[in-house]
């Protein structure tokens, strides 16, 4: 059974002045209907540029792109750029980070929406600013014919986020990608954001892709989590399973470095040793056994491929599988306890 | 190859957070009424007539610290008797101490408008400016209109098609067009060009020029060279920041959102892009045009077009101090109004500027 959006092998290259980035490098990824799928990485480990390359948005001269991107039956790594034009947007659309520098300061919020219907539906100026009124009005902002002439400075962060995915959600499309849509807002804020998110997905049965380097937002929200790291993808699972039995060392890692409220506080937080590998140098076999507490031989010259592990648990890892799951769960039980 | 990239100035926001939320609504004749934009263009203006008061007192200053030529020896001529030379000066009240000539000549000003007689040859100034400025307003303007239609537009190609061929050709152009100087330009033109003394016999010369109420096609053709020549630097200037806007306005996230919704690049650059990288270079086209209203001095002197800026090139060499005065009062005027101009007219462009 095929999924609504699924990414195959997908690599991503550019070519720049100091070497080759190797931004994505093989790919494994599926989402449907009415389901969240959670990505979490650190900064650079291809999470944004397999979003952005999705969204046809990586084009560059300088790229090199492979693999396949299967949404609904058509390849979109092999659709010519007038015939992404009409997907992007219209049946994915996609949110960013930041919410002030990616709306055009210059331009009234309703305009912008208007201008997101129009370019894809014609219909006239009138319809689409009252479908605009109805998408702010949907997404939860207050007295929606004032606001739709307000200038995105006009509006608060949470607004302004709202906006944005009335813009994204007024086509109603099969996907919508979040691409970290909550790190530059409030906390309180953010809990409003993903269960707006949530709830659109229910009512309008989309799909979501969710960015993010939170796990929090991960076990909010997402139904299907995928690990990336380096451009890869080394941990997929269900959300039920990666909180019960994580078992990659580099999600142990995450896991440990949320700080704890409730525990006596530690001479200092816990992170992962070391820094994230260049893209253009990549260390030879598993991308992670730099910083990986259990490092083998085999995983300075091999590296891992992504390999069923247990019924709906996929991971990159040298590591016996027994061994994952009773560390793993070693890890959970420690962190809940 | 470096980037110029203007940051247009932005006036601080003293309105009020109140006022912030209720402006956006408003007209535009509802916001230039809106009482923090009267109270700030009030205020500007203010300024503005002490920065006149503080220029002409400048120049009444330099004139009498600096050396230059005693002008009552000028206007009596050679082989003068001191007694002839001591007349004079007193007529043109010289004699009394600087302080009395300068309250004398902001009394006139300021009561009658009246900026004084040239020591040279007894002409009213305020005459000689005005019969001069249309002429000085049709070099600047003409000059304008073809540096914004070249420099707009290359700047744009450029941008798109940065780092081709095309965009190293006509940056490299642009940047001989900066660095030549306007009195070299002028003459290779004339050289080329003119009627007169060009190799290529198209346009008028030095010299030719015939006011526009009586042939305008005279008018014209004495005017494309000096147009030419004065807008070459501005353009050159104009393409090199509108590029430069241009290519830094592309990498911003809002571009991305644009791409996002679908739109075609045509209409991401040309409405998303350009409406962001241009509106510093309307900020910059009013200040370099009222900067131009005051004359043109080396364009007007090459070509010898009775303007302004020729004007004041002659009076300094006559050591003509009212004329000088009321050239460079004129001169900053035009600057001054500029700027408070450019100023308002921000606040209409970018809706996050508040005064």
């Amino acid at each position: 059974m095929s999924s609504l959006l699924e990414i195959h092998d997908l690599h991503v290259h550019f070519r720049t002045r100091d070497g080759v980035v190797r931004a994505v490098e093989g790919a494994e990824l599926a989402v449907d209907r009415e389901r969240t799928l959670g990505i979490v990485g650190e900064s650079g480990s291809g999470k944004s540029v397999t979003a952005l390359t999705v969204m046809g948005l990586t084009r560059f001269p300088n790229a090199t792109i492979s693999g396949e991107i299967m949404f609904d039956g058509t390849d979109l790594v092999k659709l010519p750029d007038n015939q992404m034009q009409s997907v992007r947007g219209k049946r994915i659309a996609m949110i960013f980070q930041d919410p002030l520098s990616s709306l055009h300061p210059l331009f009234k919020i309703g305009w912008q929406i208007v201008e997101a219907i129009r370019n894809h539906e014609k219909v006239s100026k009138k319809v689409a600013r009252a479908r605009t009124i109805e998408a702010l009005r949907e997404v939860g902002i207050s007295s929606p014919e004032k606001r739709v002439d307000s200038y995105p400075h006009e509006l608060s962060g949470g607004m302004r986020q709202r906006a944005m995915i009335a813009m994204a959600l007024a086509l109603k499309p099969d996907v919508l990608i979040a691409d970290e849509p909550t790190t530059a807002l409030d906390v309180t804020v953010q809990a409003q954001i993903l269960d707006l998110i949530r709830r659109l997905k229910d009512d309008y049965q989309t799909a979501i892709v969710m960015i993010t380097h939170d796990l929090g937002v991960i076990a909010e929200l997402a139904d299907e989590v995928a690990v990336m790291y380096a451009g890869r993808v080394m941990e997929r699972t269900s959300r039920q399973k990666l909180f019960t039995v994580p078992e990659l060392p580099y999600t142990w890692g995450l896991m440990r470095s949320i700080p704890r409220l409730d525990a006596p506080r530690p001479g200092r937080l816990n992170s992962i040793a070391g820094m994230p590998p260049s893209l253009i140098h990549l260390p030879s076999g598993c991308p992670f056994h730099p910083r990986c507490p259990y490092v083998m031989d085999v995983c300075l010259k091999i590296e891992p491929q992504l390999e069923q592990s247990e019924a709906g648990h996929m991971v990159a890892c040298h590591l016996k599988p027994e061994e994952r799951r009773r560390l793993g769960r070693e890890l959970i039980s420690q962190r809940s306890s | 190859m470096s980037e110029v990239v203007e940051n247009a100035p932005r006036p601080d926001g003293s309105g009020g957070g109140s006022s912030r939320l209720l402006a956006a609504p408003l007209t535009f004749v509802g916001r230039l009424a809106s009482s923090s934009m009267l109270r700030y263009v009030v205020r500007r203006v203010l300024w503005g007539i002490l920065m006149l008061l503080i220029v002409s007192a400048l120049t009444f200053v330099v004139f009498y610290v600096l050396p230059s030529a005693d002008p009552a020896q000028l206007r009596a001529g050679k082989g003068a008797t001191p007694a002839r030379i001591a007349e004079i000066r007193h007529t043109l009240g010289l004699d009394r101490p600087v302080y009395d000539q300068y309250w004398l000549y902001m009394k006139r000003l300021v009561l009658h408008f009246d900026l004084g007689y040239s020591y040279h040859n007894e002409v009213s100034v305020r005459q000689e400016i005005f019969s001069r400025l249309p002429v000085t307003f049709s070099v600047a303007i003409g000059a304008f209109f073809i540096w914004i239609l070249v420099g707009i537009p290359v700047g744009v190609i450029s941008a798109i098609k940065r780092r081709s061929l095309l965009d190293r050709f006509t940056m490299g152009v642009s940047l001989a067009a900066i660095s030549a100087p306007v009195y070299w330009l002028g003459l290779i033109a004339l050289f080329l060009f003119s009627k007169d003394i060009g190799m290529f016999k198209l346009f008028g010369g030095s010299g030719s020029y015939t006011p526009f109420s009586q042939d305008p096609g005279a008018w014209f053709s004495s005017l494309v060279l000096p147009w030419c020549v004065l807008a070459a630097a501005f353009a050159a200037f104009y393409a090199r920041m509108v590029r430069g806007n241009l290519i830094e306005v592309m990498s911003e996230d809002y571009i991305r959102t644009a791409r996002a919704k679908g739109l075609s690049e045509r209409r991401v650059v040309f409405r998303h892009g350009l409406r962001a990288a241009l509106t510093p270079v309307v900020t910059m086209a009013g200040l370099d045009l009222g900067g131009l209203f005051g004359g043109a001095v080396l364009t007007e002197t090459v070509f010898n077009i009775p303007g302004v800026g020729r004007f004041a090139y002659q009076s300094i060499i006559d050591s003509d101090l009212p004329s000088i005065q009321g050239t460079v009062l004129f001169g900053a005027f035009f600057i001054i109004s500029a700027n408070l101009i450019v100023d308002v007219l921000y606040a209409f462009l970018d809706p996050r500027v508040r005064y």
